[in-house]
């Protein structure tokens, strides 16, 4: 069944169109809902930092579990097998360390930005423009896979397929983002991410079980039925098994590895969410919700890879999507027929509003805080100012991601969100470990690693074959690839590491111990207890 | 007997002096924020780091020891897919090793920095 055949039997259904439409009036139910709680600064960005922690943490779960976790890697396992595993391994794997190293400390900082954890020690404005910055690029980056990826959701939502539909899923779904996100700040995006959670993770659990009944409740079943059906047999369970394992190629996957792991500790919005709770107790608790919901649903998202090469077969996904992004949304149609594709289709459109609002008010947060709070008014913003400001910003780079994601749309939505995942985790990770945990840490050495860490990741993405080169580039024509991988992580980011350290040695500012002994006491006595 | 002539002789021993600075290889016993900041370096921190460790080893192994990764164990499970299941699993146990070790250990401790902290308002 290809994609257009999928839409006709939908456009038949009919009943696809009202389960959307009533659930954009609730998203929207929502927004003016959390309205009349984002009316200062400090509730419209972090809440007021009251959240309970459990909440905060399933918020925290919808806010990273994004569309490329619920439809590419599905898709991605029932087309290469077990080359799609470590993508689910990572997600799961990043909680514990986010747990151990920086949820209590960053929450201590009392931060609304990682701009403000690092000006605590370092001077203000340099770092503030630095990580106003990085968190710019990674943000719009991120948006823009976010939503191309939507695009593909356009024909079993609306019906129609084609790419004036996805155009205007695309530019529908940002509208949406921009309207919710600009009236209610993190009240609102909390809202709709708790939403998110349950629906996800109740629709692809039930989705898992009906793959699993189908195998009699025997994953080993499952596994053998999916090798015999892939056509390279028990390889499929295997390393290699679509995969040439050129030497290259295996540095770019550890690469990818390496950047999903150290990059989502550092992404902005999932930082933003350690100061969103009223403790650093809290923050611990709300980070262990988010690690066992992340396992089950990897769990479960692999179970519905293996079970759509199990049930659908290879040709069947091909048909639907060459990157199996479809795999998902076939899966339901076969299991469950129509009714459970559309839940299915619902879902993976919440799954991207969900994320999209929390990378925009991250985004938003950073523009109001950092650039315009701290750089241009140089901490003296009024708060009515600050949050004006913030609004704005989430209509400007709302209209910003919806057009670079029209003017993107050959753009590998995997790679975009992965330069997103590698900026993350050359630019800010490295400055906010030093800023956290090491005294001869410099405002030198901290610009020196934002940028530089900044600067080499997005100049070797775009000498990158992904960009120029070759028939599936960003720029076909072109050829200006003298980088040969894909994703940089592994040279920008430890590039970020040797950076700060230089700047630090190097730098003719001596490292400030007066202020980094007051942020250390504050981070390992939780100050935040007592001062929130 | 030292004569008062000569004010640069130190007396022999400080022994009992309020003046007196502590002997050589006993340093003082360490401050509450020391402790702190030494559990959390010497447990937490390498604890992390055998995490990142253990995942990038599976990364590596999986590019370069396909042969290895592809032995099976029981019915279709093969060696690659347990490690993958197994980091999953220590995620969550590391998880809630970390979360006793915090309530037992680095709570009490920050809960007393606290208190010694809070009269002079130091955090604020």
């Amino acid at each position: 069944m290809s994609a257009s055949q999928l839409s006709a039997q939908i456009a038949h259904n009919g009943t696809t169109l009202i389960v959307f439409a009533v659930f954009v009036v609730c998203v929207i139910l929502i927004a003016l809902w959390g309205a009349a709680d984002s009316d200062t600064p400090r509730r419209f960005f972090v809440s007021g930092r009251e959240l309970p922690s459990a909440r905060n943490g399933i918020a925290l779960f919808g806010d990273f579990i994004s569309a490329a976790t619920l439809l590419g890697t599905p898709g991605l396992i029932a087309l290469a097998g077990f080359d799609g595993i470590p993508y689910l391994v990572g997600p799961v794997v990043v909680w514990a360390v986010i747990l151990l190293v920086i949820a209590e400390p960053f929450h201590n900082t009392g931060s609304y930005t990682v701009g403000d954890a690092l000006a605590r020690r370092l001077r203000p404005r340099p770092v503030h423009l630095a990580m106003g910055l990085a968190t710019l690029v990674i943000s719009l980056f991120y948006l823009t896979a976010q939503l191309v990826g939507a695009g593909a959701l356009a024909a079993p939502l609306l019906g129609i397929s084609g790419e004036a539909a996805q155009n205007y899923l695309m530019v529908f779904l940002g509208v949406l983002m921009i309207i919710y996100v600009a009236i209610s700040g993190m009240h609102g995006a909390t809202l709709v991410q708790l939403l998110k959670a349950a629906v996800l993770l109740a629709a692809s659990i039930f989705l898992a079980a009906l793959v699993l009944a189908k195998f009699n409740w025997n994953p080993s079943d499952l596994l053998g039925t999916a090798a015999r059906r892939s056509g390279v047999g028990e390889d499929f369970l295997a390393p290699g098994a679509r995969a040439q394992g050129t030497g290259t190629e295996a540095l770019d996957r550890v690469s990818l590895q390496l950047g999903a792991l150290i990059g989502a500790a550092g992404l902005p919005h999932i930082l933003m969410r350690m100061s969103v709770v009223r403790s650093a107790r809290a923050a611990r608790r709300s980070v262990q919700w988010t690690a066992v919901l992340t396992c089950v649903f990897c769990a479960t998202a692999g179970i519905l890879g293996f079970g759509a090469a199990a049930v659908l077969g290879p040709e069947t996904i091909v048909a639907g999507s060459p990157s199996g992004n479809t795999a998902t949304l076939l899966l339901a149609h076969s299991l469950g027929g129509s009714w459970m594709l559309t839940v299915m289709a619902c879902v993976a459109f919440a799954t991207i509003l969900a994320v999209v609002a929390g990378i925009a008010l991250a985004a938003a947060t950073s523009v109001a805080h950092d650039l315009y709070g701290a750089v241009l008014k140089r901490g003296r913003a009024t708060e009515e100012k600050e949050l004006m400001v913030a609004r704005w910003a989430v209509v400007l780079i709302g209209c910003a991601a919806v057009g670079l994601s029209l003017l993107a749309e050959r753009l590998n939505v995997s790679f975009a969100a992965g330069l997103a995942f590698c900026v993350a985790a050359s630019a800010i990770l490295p400055a906010l470990l030093y800023g956290l945990y090491w005294r001869g840490f410099t405002t030198t050495g901290a610009l020196w690693s934002i940028y530089g860490g900044l600067v080499s990741s997005v100049v070797l993405a775009v000498l990158s074959p992904a960009v120029s080169g070759g028939p599936t580039a960003l720029f076909p024509d072109m050829d200006f690839n003298l980088f040969p991988l894909q994703y940089p992580t592994i040279v920008s980011a430890p590039l970020g590491f040797f950076l700060g350290w230089l700047g630090s040695v190097l730098g003719r500012d001596r490292p400030d111990q007066a202020t980094y002994s007051a942020l250390e006491l504050r981070t390992l006595a939780n100050a935040e207890e007592t001062s929130a | 007997m030292t004569s008062p002539f000569e004010p640069f002789e130190r007396p022999r021993s400080y022994v009992g002096s309020p003046y007196a600075p502590p002997p050589y290889g006993e340093p003082d016993p360490p401050t509450e924020v020391e402790r702190l900041r030494a559990e959390r370096r010497s447990r937490v921190l390498p604890v992390a780091a055998a995490v990142v460790g253990f995942y990038l080893l599976n990364a590596l192994l999986a590019n370069v020891a396909g042969g290895l990764m592809a032995v099976r164990l029981v019915g279709h499970l093969n060696l690659g897919l347990a490690l993958a299941l197994l980091q999953g699993a220590t995620t969550l146990l590391v998880c809630r090793w970390y979360a006793r070790y915090a309530r037992t250990t680095l709570d009490p401790l920050a809960e007393s920095v606290r208190a010694g902290l809070e009269p002079r308002g130091r955090l604020r």
